[in-house]
């Protein structure tokens, strides 16, 4: 069987197996989802690439660690998703971060996407294209994953480890604030 | 074409760098040992806590402090002024780094922090007081110094502390009221009022074990406020019998 028709979990067992080579696949296809995520996440990024080797190097000697049981993109994105975390914090005076937020505390009803939001994806892509860069990162974050990487929101939430309810709280204040801050543009 | 070539460059560095051996796959058991260690940490705290509440609840009881609410407001008062604030502060620490550690478990992140964190709480005080009495066992070895490690510490912060609460056993009866010895073999003299607030039917004899709520006077005579007998023996053994010692309702006779 071709590396291409393998999932990515088959081809990390192979890779785990001792076939460097078969990592290449995973590079192959992860470049670009990271390098776009990446771009989006810390907006401004002229080293993204070198960040996004980084976390491919990290990915690999890490790789044990990982549950072949389990789906192998939120893996990868977890270890992306801390390594950008880093660049945020060395960031300081340019960016906030917080290590605590009250939003993980309390719990809130989780509001799914309806048909609606989703038929309007593209227009809240649009908006995100015009105007992430307003946003906090812990807003910015999630509707990077969930409307550029299309993530569900337990992948999210995996990602970045908060409760379920959370990432849809998220969501909402950050999609919230994005049409204020177009409305207030236009 | 230019992501084409963004992506050739990225791949090939990255396995350049595994090939030339300036990364390595760090081995299973390295991962494994982690993760063991992790439990075990939250394993170890999570008995340290045990261990701080209950004896923390074993202090309260053994002091009596714990009996008081029965009294009424005034006994809430004495019951929260008597609350052991250092023994609560160094839970609360480790509540909260049993409660960062676990949080790297899914089945935590995935929650409400409050959830976690109600049931971590749950589950220390529950356990804190269903162990309670095991301190009983230590504190009967240190009294007869048999304790070598921890004898001065049940000795010293164990059982009686100044204020308006006093547990001991009944050794002498008078016409106003009581004697009372402590568990240190220390004496008191307790009044009982047409006031004193005691339990129906109420007919104390020597040998009962009674908690009395009342200020001490300069001669060492408590007027009481209040006194309820409690068992002994159900601390020892009160809940494999289902007896449980409940601050506002104790087990009475």
């Amino acid at each position: 069987m071709d590396l291409a028709d393998k999932t990515d979990e088959e081809v990390v067992v192979l890779v785990r197996g001792g076939d460097v080579d078969a990592f290449g696949t995973i590079v192959e296809r992860y470049e670009q989802k990271l390098l776009r995520y990446a771009r989006r996440f810390l907006f401004g990024a002229d080293d993204a690439k070198d960040l996004v080797q980084d976390v491919f190097i990290k990915a690999y000697a890490n790789l044990q660690s990982f549950d072949v049981n389990r789906r192998f993109s939120p893996w990868l994105y977890r270890v992306a998703h801390n390594e950008f975390l880093n660049v945020i914090k060395s960031r300081r005076g340019k960016e906030t971060f917080s290590l605590f937020d009250i939003d993980i505390l309390f719990p809130h009803p989780i509001a799914q996407e309806t048909a609606d939001a989703r038929a309007n994806s593209q227009e809240i892509r649009d908006w995100m294209e015009k105007s992430l860069k307003s946003l906090d990162a812990k807003y910015r974050e999630p509707l990077v994953l969930y409307y550029f990487e299309e993530m569900s929101y337990q992948e999210v939430a995996d990602i970045l480890q908060i409760p379920v309810s959370t990432v849809g709280v998220r969501l909402g204040r950050g999609r919230a604030l994005l049409r204020k801050n177009i409305g207030r543009d236009e | 074409m230019n992501q084409e070539q963004d992506g050739k460059n990225i791949g090939e560095k990255v396995l350049d760098a595994i090939k030339h051996g300036k990364v390595k796959m760090r081995p299973r058991w390295h991962f494994v040992l982690r993760a063991v260690l992790l439990l075990t940490g939250i394993s170890l705290i999570f008995l340290f806590l045990l261990y701080l509440i209950s004896f923390m609840f074993f202090t309260m009881q053994q002091a009596g402090d714990w009996f008081v609410p029965v009294f009424g407001p005034r006994g809430w008062f004495a019951f929260l002024r008597s609350l052991p604030l250092l023994l609560i502060f160094f839970s609360g620490i480790f509540i909260v780094v049993l409660e960062v550690l676990v949080r790297r478990y899914s089945f935590a992140y995935r929650k409400p922090l409050l959830y976690s964190a109600a049931g971590i709480l749950a589950l220390v005080l529950l356990g804190g007081i269903f162990m309670a009495p095991m301190h009983r066992g230590f504190f009967k070895s240190a009294q007869e110094n048999k304790l070598p490690m921890m004898g001065g510490f049940y000795k010293n912060f164990g059982p009686q502390r100044p204020g308006d609460v006093r547990r001991g056993e009944v050794t002498g009866r008078n016409p106003d009221g009581l004697q009372i010895q402590d568990v240190f073999g220390g004496t008191s003299t307790v009044v009982i009022s047409p006031e004193t607030r005691l339990p129906y039917g109420a007919d104390f004899e020597i040998g009962d074990t009674l908690v009395v709520f009342g200020e001490k006077n300069e001669d060492g005579v408590i007027r009481a406020f209040g006194i309820r007998e409690i068992d002994d023996s159900d601390f020892d053994s009160g809940f494999r019998r289902g007896n449980f010692p409940h601050p506002f309702f104790p087990v009475m006779k």
